[in-house]
């Protein structure tokens, strides 16, 4: 019995040691970070762009019929827009986009990830009536995020790093403000919630459907595909709903790919498989339903699951595929260059010259 | 970590569709409120399965001096414009559509005597909100429901009102109305017939009139960006 205490114990100190080793040792998918930050962005940027144009009906003076909804509300941010004219949502709307727009270039993104997050809340939970899941899954990642180090590829900030450590600098002040051991066990905890968080939410939404009979009986999406708020495309609807066994494609694989998300990603080849179903389930969503940025912030999300090997292996691929296009447009800036630097010569130095020794001369 | 792990279990107990376990720990996952709430029922457990849509009427007094009545605006139609054959559609495209559930669900809980309360205000003597909601309680609401549907009420009179003061610049409206209007979708049976058999499988279109209420127009800036998105989808 002694022993077998003993045997536990130990087996639990080597659990422990090899949870603390992962946490605190490396920095785990910072590309698959990147992309989630990159797409998470985009589906910010998207729906504020698609809004700009009824943003006073949406979220503005003109949302009145939000407001019982809005009374129960307990985001902080919504005092930020409380009874504002229209100039200062314009301003808050404003900043957010170029807030969102510098977090997708991964320029300063962590003070990036801050203000969308906080003008996400402000704008988007003006209107709770109106709201979508993917409001919610948006609001979770960008809070997540802002433990993880999503800008070490593929932004602006990290072309920044390789520049100064070329040139022999340290890291930039702000890059520098945790201990390694902190910074990097933040952004592994940040990614394990958000990744747990991911799996939570397809898991909630495939047990709420699978008890309900017209989901186990493929059916279940035809009633939707009739309402005219989700058949962007009436034909394609009608397409769908009209044939037996495409409609049941398509709902079984809603329930299946949320259904059985977590579970299938504890293989690599059943992880590999259900990411792709994932991201096929969101996209066909996406264009029959007219839901393009619950989808994608939904797709940001699952590509977290997306190794950090494939990604660099998929960036080999396209830096090689583009290479031809980038050598291109290289050759072609040069030669905007030279016209440009020609245009000096032929044109401004010689106006100077002339300044210089008519005008001035006097 | 272990922050974490117990926060992710809250979390699981709060998204999880209804049980008991999770109605049990109700006090301990409170916390999430606001920033981790989250509802992914998105066409579930049940989608819906039928159109709604929300009209309003002005009533106004003629050239003649006699009382009459607007014909219905469909404001939900104008909305949708925003949504149909666009892959990116907008959200104001949907507010109404939405605003129909609360506001069903309010005269729903309501018995026969509270409802005719609700319906029956008449076109020449709307009452006042204060009255309406004194007349609620007089039936037997109670206080909260009563605050709650006077609430709903008051915001769809003022977007109705708005409405037609921009559909109808030229009338001296007296008093406004709404309609919610139900439409089960086509039977799945009927789905593969014709059109001419779709929309005669399809059940009729049921209306569930409000009462009259007095004018309650919103603030100018309210009333532009009401009659501009008008302007631009009718």
């Amino acid at each position: 019995m002694r022993s077998m205490w003993w045997a536990f114990a130990d087996g639990a100190r080597h659990a422990r040691g090899r949870v603390d080793d992962w946490l605190v040792g490396e920095k785990h998918a910072v590309r698959a970070a990147a992309v989630c930050r990159i797409g998470t962005g985009l589906a910010v940027l998207g729906l504020l762009l698609s809004n700009v144009s009824t943003r006073g009906m949406w979220v503005g003076q003109a949302s009145v019929w939000a407001e019982p909804a809005r009374a129960v509300s307990r985001f902080p941010e919504l005092a930020l827009l409380d009874g504002v004219s229209s100039d200062i949502l314009a301003l808050v709307y404003l900043v957010t986009m170029l807030a969102t727009l510098a977090f997708i270039a991964g320029w300063h993104a962590k003070a990036a990830n801050v203000v969308t997050f906080l003008g996400f809340i402000a704008i988007v939970a003006q209107n709770p009536v109106v709201s979508a899941p993917g409001d919610d899954l948006i609001r979770l990642t960008l809070l997540w995020m802002l433990l993880m180090r999503s800008s070490d590829h593929w932004s602006l900030d990290a072309r920044r790093r390789g520049r100064r450590l070329a040139a022999g600098e340290g890291a930039a002040r702000e890059e520098e403000a945790l201990p390694p051991w902190l910074s990097t066990g933040l952004h592994n905890v940040g990614l394990v919630a958000l990744c747990a968080q991911t799996v939570l939410a397809s898991m909630a939404a495939g047990l709420d459907r699978v008890a309900e009979r017209p989901w186990q009986q493929g059916t279940a999406l035809y009633s939707t595909m009739q309402l005219p708020e989700f058949r962007p495309f009436p034909g394609l609807s009608d397409l769908l709903s009209q044939s037996t066994i495409l409609l049941a494609i398509v709902t079984y694989g809603v329930l299946l790919a949320q259904l059985f998300f977590g579970p299938l990603l504890l293989n690599t080849h059943s992880r590999r498989f259900v990411v792709v179903l994932a991201v096929v389930v969101n996209a066909m969503l996406a264009v029959v339903f007219g839901l393009p940025w619950s989808t994608l912030s939904t797709i940001a999300v699952t590509l977290l699951f997306v190794s950090d090997a494939t990604w660099e292996r998929l960036e080999d691929a396209v830096l090689l595929a583009t290479q031809p296009v980038t050598d291109w447009l290289g050759d072609r800036w040069y030669d905007v260059l030279d016209a440009v630097d020609g245009l000096r010569y032929r044109l401004v130095l010689p106006a100077v010259d002339w300044v210089r020794f008519t005008v001035l001369r006097r | 970590m272990a922050i974490v792990a117990v926060h992710l279990a809250s979390v699981t107990l709060a998204a999880l569709p209804p049980n008991r376990y999770s109605d049990a720990t109700r006090a301990q996952t409170a916390y999430l409120d606001p920033y981790f709430t989250q509802n992914w029922r998105l066409f579930a457990p049940n989608p819906i399965a039928e159109d709604r849509s929300l009209l309003f009427q002005g009533a106004y007094i003629d050239d003649d001096g006699r009382a009459a009545r607007t014909a219905w605006v469909d404001w939900t139609a104008v909305e949708l414009d925003l949504v149909q054959h666009r892959l990116i559609g907008g959200r104001a495209g949907y507010v109404t559509n939405k605003l129909v559930s609360p506001l069903r669900a309010r005269t729903a809980a309501l018995d026969a005597g509270q409802r005719l309360v609700v319906t029956g205000a008449p076109q020449a003597d709307p009452p006042t909100w204060t009255a309406l909601s004194s007349q609620l309680e007089a039936a037997g609401t109670p206080r909260e429901s009563a605050l709650g549907l006077v609430r709903y009420e008051r915001v769809a009179t003022q977007l109705g009102t708005d409405v037609l003061e921009s559909r109808y610049p030229d009338l001296d409206l007296t008093a406004v109305r709404y309609a919610v209007r139900r439409q089960p979708v086509v039977p799945y049976a009927a789905r593969s017939g014709s059109a001419a058999e779709r929309a005669a499988a399809r059940p009729a279109a049921t209306d569930e009139i409000g009462g009259w209420r007095r004018l309650t127009p919103g603030s100018a800036a309210e009333r532009a960006a009401v009659r501009d998105f008008d302007r631009d989808h009718r």
